[in-house]
């Protein structure tokens, strides 16, 4: 027995002795910024997690740039670009002064490298090459001029050109490594180099000391973050902790409950942060029963005290939603605010003209054998079975575990009770079970929302061939908004299309919008200047200062 | 002896060969797969996920997936990451490292705590002393790691700060976890050994030892754990697979890079050749260490004839 714990202990000491040496330090204050989660892989022309584009949002330029105040595009590599009349192709003048972090100057060929890469199938890219739209094919008209060509016209594409996911890469670099090596080995021409990437463990950048191309954001701070590690913090509790302790001095998806915790330590900061794209919402399944019938859908709506889910799930750190768009989403229209108020008694009133008049012994409303004089019949759709009397009011919703969504179907399962709605709550998994769930069509409600600066996301789910058209619904009047939103160059016209599409999607109550999303960051109170990009999620490192014990704070 | 051994290794790879199958079809039992989803979610149509999957063999019969699969395998390939196009054994290399340090600490901290708890109990039962050593065991077997983690975090970063709560760096990095993985385990190994001492102490022999006049001491030492412990050595095999399982939740809480980390990612993503890559590994070394601990076994325990078994 002793032997065994002289072999522990000694086991235990060689174990010491084995882990490794810390890198290369340079000089300078070093941080640690916590991801929510641990990217599969962390090429950002391959892989598609928001999570890469934290670190790699600063180690890549794009062609342009959206400044994160005004939302307008403005010049990145490209110094500037002009729009052929026919909206078929984009011609970006490149800077002359740019170099990669590994020497290689930066060109027209440069760009190429990096299209031929993307659009390539063997890449096997899962997001940037979809954000390239209906390309065709580049021209590299001179050494520091490239064209884009497009089969159809494309409105979205500087948004797309101006995200990390088509940030330009060291030809030299591609050459040298393969699509499943280039991850370890990125260069970009950022104001962040790469040194380092251990998967599972960390991610470490250094600031670019080259760095003088950055678009006009960009500005230096007093005291920069020389050295940024990115860490994994997986376990949603373990986010606050990490912080207070200091293993960590920034931090994303802090929980809402521990986040007013946070906003009460003098030594931690805390930034809500709004995503654009969709809100939290519930998709409404057009084709069951009983959410074919739009008055029972709007009545859904009217049921929802949203105030209160947002209250008592999210801690207030969001707004009510009430369209398809968040409100800081391109085109957002406003006019969707008046849409479906919380209002239990219409939400009764409607169910009544849905034909919903008595209440069986649960307190469930019911249809009664016969309907009454003046009321209006479920409207069925051809497929559907004919609707006998005496049918409950019975509602199934398919909910993700994700962004706490379970807790807020069960405050709707409660609303509804009162005026005598069963919301039956089915979670699953993630997303291969919602989708499966989704085509079996067996739903009435089901949750997914997709994140976006430009309201282009919309096409994939309510036009009527989307992949993810979970609603159900086929209107030419929204498919026509949808795809001319996409293809009019014209900001006023696509304004016009996408106010339209929020206004009929709400007009016809497809969906039942929750709260926009708001991610809550939390640094140390040494961290200044955080700024974020206007997708939300990428922090612009550049300009973070950092108070170091000298700065007399 | 010999023949024995060739007979637990032919089971154990059988056992490797049944963990594998049942892995491969049971993940392709849930639907989706994570290149599907994301496509989807990236803005493809339905007919790019179809070249996508093709390309990556998806497409074909299951069976032939499965044989494919299998002929790697028996190769060392053990296939590419469908997210990362990592080779599968480079995943697991990376990380494997660092969930040994975590699981053979624990496994040190479990013996310690265990063995000694055990023995506590068995001889001082039903003094105070015992008493606590029993409270102890079953604190360490009934409450789960994220409850113990959790509240050792808060303890020992957050309040006191002597210990850091997350990462993998040095050894400071790997006292909390193991010594939180290593309680966890150590209850069984506590129960056990407790039991089978208290067993030996009312044997016959033992009387003897006493009645002959030898200290309680040289009783403990000689005579009553030479006895009692090859039953522990068994159980000690069964936390192996415990503890493989342990480190999952422990390397997620306390954020250090490992196996476990590995494979929650690639479950949520559905990343299917990495998902079995580990599954394989488990069940090797599962079933290696299993395999160990019979051979010892019969080396230890006279009793036990190996040969007889085969």
């Amino acid at each position: 027995m002793n032997r065994l714990f002289i072999t522990a202990l000694v086991v235990l000491l060689f174990l010491a002795a084995c882990t490794g040496p810390e890198a290369n330090e340079p000089p300078g204050p070093r941080i640690v910024y916590g991801l929510s989660l641990m990217p599969s892989g962390f090429d950002p022309h391959i892989n598609a997690s928001a999570e890469l584009g934290i670190p790699l949002r600063s180690v890549y330029d794009t062609l342009v740039y959206r400044d994160p105040i005004t939302g307008e595009f403005v010049p990145g590599l490209a110094s500037h670009w002009e729009m052929s009349p026919d909206g078929l192709s984009y011609t970006f003048y490149l800077r002359e002064d740019v170099h990669f972090h590994d020497g290689t100057p930066f060109n027209a060929n440069a760009v190429a490298v990096n299209l031929d890469r993307i659009t390539a199938p063997e890449t096997g890219s899962q997001k940037a090459r979809f954000m390239l739209g209906p390309i065709s094919g580049y021209e590299v008209i001179d050494a520091y001029t490239i064209k884009l060509n497009f089969t159809e016209p494309y409105a979205p594409l500087l948004d797309s050109l101006s995200q990390v996911y088509l940030g330009i890469a060291s030809p030299a670099q591609l050459a040298q490594y393969d699509n499943a090596t280039y991850q370890f080995h990125q260069v970009g021409t950022g104001p962040y180099r790469m040194v380092e990437y251990v998967p599972g463990d960390r991610l470490v950048l250094t600031r670019n000391e080259d760095y003088l191309w950055g678009p006009s954001f960009y500005v230096a701070p007093e005291h920069p973050i020389q050295t940024i590690e990115f860490r994994f913090f997986e376990d949603p509790p373990t986010r606050a902790l990490a912080l207070e302790s200091g293993d960590a001095q920034i931090m994303g998806e802090i929980q809402p409950i521990d986040a007013q915790l946070l906003a009460g330590n003098p030594n931690l900061r805390l930034y809500p942060v709004p995503i654009p794209g969709q809100p939290l919402q519930f998709l409404m399944n057009t084709r069951r029963f009983p959410t074919d019938s739009h008055t029972v859908r709007q009545a859904l709506i009217y049921a929802t005290n949203r105030a209160a889910i947002v209250d008592a799930v999210f801690q207030r750190f969001s707004p009510v939603a009430y369209g398809p768009l968040s409100q800081v989403t391109d085109f957002y229209t406003p006019d969707v605010a008046g849409y479906y108020p919380y209002d239990p008694g219409q939400a009764q009133s409607l169910l009544f003209t849905a034909g919903f008049t008595e209440t069986n012994e649960d307190g469930i409303l019911v249809i009664p054998t016969g309907p009454a004089e003046g009321t209006e019949t479920p409207a069925l759709t051809p497929t559907a079975e004919p609707v006998t009397a005496g049918v409950p009011l019975e509602v199934t919703a398919i909910v993700p575990p994700w962004g706490l969504t379970p807790q807020v179907a069960q405050i709707l399962q409660s609303q509804w009770r009162t005026i005598g709605i069963d919301l039956r709550i089915r979670q699953v998994a993630g997303f291969s079970q919602l989708r499966e769930a989704a085509q079996s069509g067996d739903y009435n409600l089901i949750s997914l929302n997709f994140f976006g600066k430009d309201p282009d996301v919309l096409a994939q789910f309510f036009m009527t061939d989307a992949p993810l058209n979970w609603t159900g619904y086929s209107d030419f009047e929204l498919d026509t908004y949808l795809s001319e939103g996409a293809r009019q160059p014209d900001p006023a016209t696509r304004e016009s299309m996408y106010a339209a599409a929020q206004i009929r999607i709400m007009e016809q109550a497809l969906i039942l919008p929750i709260r926009d999303y708001i991610n809550l960051n939390g640094t140390t109170a040494t961290i200044q200047n955080v700024q974020f990009d206007s997708q939300g999620w990428f922090p612009l490192l550049y300009n973070f200062s950092i108070l170091t014990p000298g700065d007399g704070n | 002896m010999l023949r024995f051994m060739r007979q637990r290794l032919l089971s154990t790879l059988l056992t490797i060969w049944a963990t594998v199958t049942l892995a491969f079809f049971a993940l392709r039992v849930i639907p989706g797969d994570a290149i599907t989803n994301q496509l989807l979610q990236g803005g493809a149509t339905e007919a790019e996920i179809a070249a996508h999957r093709a390309a990556l063999n998806l497409d074909s019969p299951l069976w032939n997936q499965y044989l494919g699969y299998l002929g790697g395998l028996l190769q060392g390939d053990l296939g590419r990451s469908l997210l990362s196009r990592q080779p599968v054994n480079v995943l697991i290399a990376e990380q494997f490292g660092a969930t040994i340090a975590l699981a053979l600490s624990a496994l040190g901290t479990a013996l310690l705590l265990g063995l000694g708890l055990g023995t506590i109990e068995a001889l001082f039962w039903p003094r105070r002393v015992g008493r606590l050593a029993n409270a102890l065991s079953i604190v360490a077997l009934s409450t789960p790691i994220y409850w113990t983690g959790t509240l050792a975090i808060y303890f020992f970063s957050t309040a006191l700060g002597i210990l850091p709560a997350t990462g993998s760096g040095d050894l400071r990095h790997l006292i909390l976890p193991a010594a939180v993985l290593g309680f966890h385990a150590s209850g069984g190994i506590a129960r056990i050994t407790r039991a089978s001492l208290r067993h030996v102490l009312e044997a016959g022999f033992v009387r003897t030892a006493y009645a002959k006049g030898l200290s309680k001491w040289q009783v403990l030492h000689r005579h009553v754990l030479r006895a009692g412990l090859p039953p522990v050595l068994a159980v000690i095999a069964l936390q192996a697979g415990f503890l493989l399982g342990g480190t999952v939740i422990t390397e997620i809480l306390f954020v250090r890079r490992g196996i476990g980390q590995l494979l929650q990612s690639a479950v949520l993503e559905q990343d299917y050749p990495v998902v079995q890559g580990i599954v394989v590994l488990s069940a090797i070394i599962y079933s290696l260490v299993n395999a160990l601990a019979d051979v010892l076994y019969g080396a230890l325990d006279p009793r036990v004839n190996t040969d007889l078994q085969a």
